[in-house]
């Protein structure tokens, strides 16, 4: 049994020293004591390291990038490009790398940030508007299909999805709106990507009466 | 009771009044995590304790949970995964992230022979948890000496209600208004702290019959005697014994149930704060005794309880409170902590006398509890009784153990035999 002469408490500790005044324990037995507690490996650290790297290099090609362009400018301003894109890197990075995120959700922070990715892509090198006409419809309907999918593999957390389906079955219907607006000049992606998503709606609204119902309502109660 | 996996209607409920502000509050560096823990005689078999956790889990629908975002608040779902037990790798009470762990807001872990339940305050509150690490234990010392029981310890049941989640602060809520007081700002405690995310823990096992034999010397409950003997450690190392504008106040969970009647396993507790404003330098013990005792008689009343559930459902069930979005609510609910907590110098709580079933009690050894700290509030205490030992956990941030080292000494000076166990901080850097 170890002892502090200055506390005048027993140490069950497997050290020497009072960890209350650090003094040195007399140990009347010579009794040996199990370790109560784990070692602690922190790892905090290294994580921060990478972080931090990819913050450094980010700042310093978006600056590179800003003063080349307009060192060289010759009526193209591709360094949005660039800014844009280690934007898109540090969405990912921040928001899908972790763990149990929603994967429905995820492709729907996907499909906004691609979307405006491209209309900037599209912006900086001088309009063409493949962007609207091409990239919007196609990565709509690719979403749309992989959520179905989803839906149909992992039937039992559907109710998960539920919204996220809504939302870009919803967003699918943009495309629709900018032909309308004249906007789209190309009309075939568009026109399937409205056909999927008001298909989408229309089986939510046929299967999904009572789970869309029940999940609408946690997620609005008051 | 198995669980129903392809059941397609997904359960849910609301967080009660308490809870709501847990999810706001909580970070890395303040988790709102607390753990209990039992020592058992044996080292634990993790196959054994994952089986016995699956079998425990079914039991208790505030713990098979995850926590969801709503447009206006948050509540919890079910969660269609599994828990898994690990042995024991960070400081105690760590965050518990609501993304990680299969979504499940507490955590069973072990190292030797104890037992670890870490629970995320949003679910339940001390007396809850207990409620269930002690059918954990049941279950396990069931599976692990299922030939040295007998037939009729086999069959005891490991609860007594059900998966009870009534919000028992709405249903014990009376409408009526009464003069809102002003919290005053409270001593704060100080002093140089350790490294991020590590906490010292320092246990202390006392009698408890030598221990209840000096109380009953100055009339005065366990409780109350300890609270004042923090405020005194305080006076004594923090203060050196000179006035101070701020009072020294010490927060103390006090557990509804009993009050009110009620045996839900969601949270249910609310707080009492006593304290001492230091206006000279010649306090005594027994003087500090009896202030502490009167405030006492003064809060720990069923009518002063019931004005706090009232004041905090009130606030829940305000119209404008109820439609404003989630990140105003958080927002609001932020602002509110931060004032909150200003108004203690120190937590203290008291999980009472745990009894178990006599045919169990000779697997187990203690229980304990641990409180996770603050940089606003770097040491708490909690008191755990099991058979015939006490046991006192003092959790801290802060480099040097004054407080402990004072309250200990205190104790043994008076007569007491005090053991002491730590987790080795103070001595890592030796």
């Amino acid at each position: 049994m170890k002892t502090c002469k200055r506390c005048k408490v027993y140490v069950q500790d497997d050290s020497n020293i009072c960890p209350l005044c650090r003094t040195v324990l007399t140990n009347s037995d010579g009794e040996v004591q199990d370790k109560e507690y784990p070692t602690i490996e922190v790892s905090v650290h290294k994580y921060n390291i990478l972080k931090r790297i990819f913050l450094f290099v980010s700042i310093l090609s978006t600056a590179a990038s800003v003063i080349t362009n307009y060192l060289t400018y010759r009526g193209v301003i591709w360094s949005a490009i660039t800014i844009a894109a280690i934007i898109y890197l540090w969405v990912i990075m921040t928001y899908s790398i972790k763990r149990n995120r929603n994967i429905a959700s995820q492709i729907l922070v996907q499909v906004l940030c691609v979307a405006i990715l491209s209309v900037i892509m599209d912006n900086a090198i001088g309009y063409v508007g493949w962007s609207v006409n091409h990239v919007i419809p196609e990565i709509v309907i690719l979403a749309n299909v992989s959520v179905l999918i989803l839906v149909f593999v992992n039937r039992m957390y559907w109710n998960t999805y539920v919204i996220n389906q809504i939302v870009i079955a919803i967003c699918g219907l943009i495309p629709g709106v900018l032909f309308l607006c004249g906007v789209i000049k190309v009309p075939l992606p568009t026109i399937i990507a409205t056909a999927t998503s008001i298909i989408v709606l229309i089986v939510m609204m046929i299967f999904g009466d009572k789970t869309i119902k029940s999940e609408l309502k946690r997620r609005f109660h008051f | 009771m198995n669980k129903n996996k392809t059941n397609s209607e997904t359960k849910w409920h609301k967080l009660d009044n308490t809870a709501n502000v847990f999810p706001v509050i909580s970070n890395k560096t303040y988790s709102s995590v607390y753990r209990v823990a039992v020592h058992l005689k044996q080292e634990i078999d993790e196959v054994i304790l994952q089986e016995a956790l699956l079998e425990t889990l079914p039991w208790f629908s505030s713990f098979d949970v995850k926590l969801k975002h709503g447009a206006f608040w948050h509540y919890f779902e079910t969660n269609k995964k599994q828990p898994q037990v690990e042995r024991e790798q960070t400081y105690p009470c760590a965050f518990i992230d609501p993304n990680t762990n299969n979504q499940f807001l507490f955590k069973v872990t072990y190292f030797g022979k104890r037992i670890n339940l870490e629970v995320f305050h949003a679910i339940t509150d001390g007396t809850g948890a207990l409620t269930f690490l002690k059918a954990l234990t049941y279950n396990y010392i069931k599976l692990a000496h299922k030939d040295a029981l007998s037939e009729d310890a086999l069959n005891l049941p490991i609860v007594d209600v059900v998966s009870d989640i009534e919000d028992s602060y709405h249903k014990n809520y009376r409408k009526r208004s009464y003069p809102k007081y002003k919290t005053k700002k409270a001593y704060k405690l100080r002093g140089d702290r350790l490294p991020v995310f590590t906490m010292s823990v320092i246990h202390g096992y006392v009698k408890i019959a030598n221990l209840l034999e000096l109380c009953k010397q100055k009339h005065v409950s366990l409780t109350q005697y300890i609270s004042t003997l923090i405020i005194w450690c305080i006076y004594k190392e923090y203060m050196n014994e000179q006035p101070h504008k701020k009072p020294i106040q010490v927060n103390i969970p006090v557990n509804l149930r009993s009050f009110f009647n009620s045996t839900t396993e969601m949270n249910f507790f609310s707080y009492i704060n006593v304290g001492i404003t230091i206006s000279k330098s010649d306090y005594t013990f027994d003087e500090m005794l009896d202030i502490v005792l009167q405030q006492f008689k003064n809060q720990l009343t069923k009518d002063n309880l019931s004005k706090t559930i009232s004041d905090n459902v009130a606030t829940e069930k305000n119209i404008f409170v109820r439609v404003s979005p989630l990140v105003f609510k958080d927002i609001g609910v932020k602002i509110a902590y931060v004032s909150s907590t200003k108004a203690n110098t120190f937590v203290l709580s008291n999980l009472g006398k745990i009894e178990v079933y006599d045919e169990f009690k000779e697997y187990i050894d203690a229980f304990e509890a641990l409180i996770s700290v603050s940089k606003s509030e770097p040491i708490k205490c909690s008191m755990c009784t099991f058979d015939d030992k006490l046991v006192f956990t003092f959790t801290s941030i802060l480099r040097d153990p004054y407080l402990q080292r004072a309250f200990f000494r205190y104790l043994s000076n008076e007569g007491l035999s005090v053991m002491i166990e730590s987790n080795g901080v103070y001595n890592e850097d030796l």
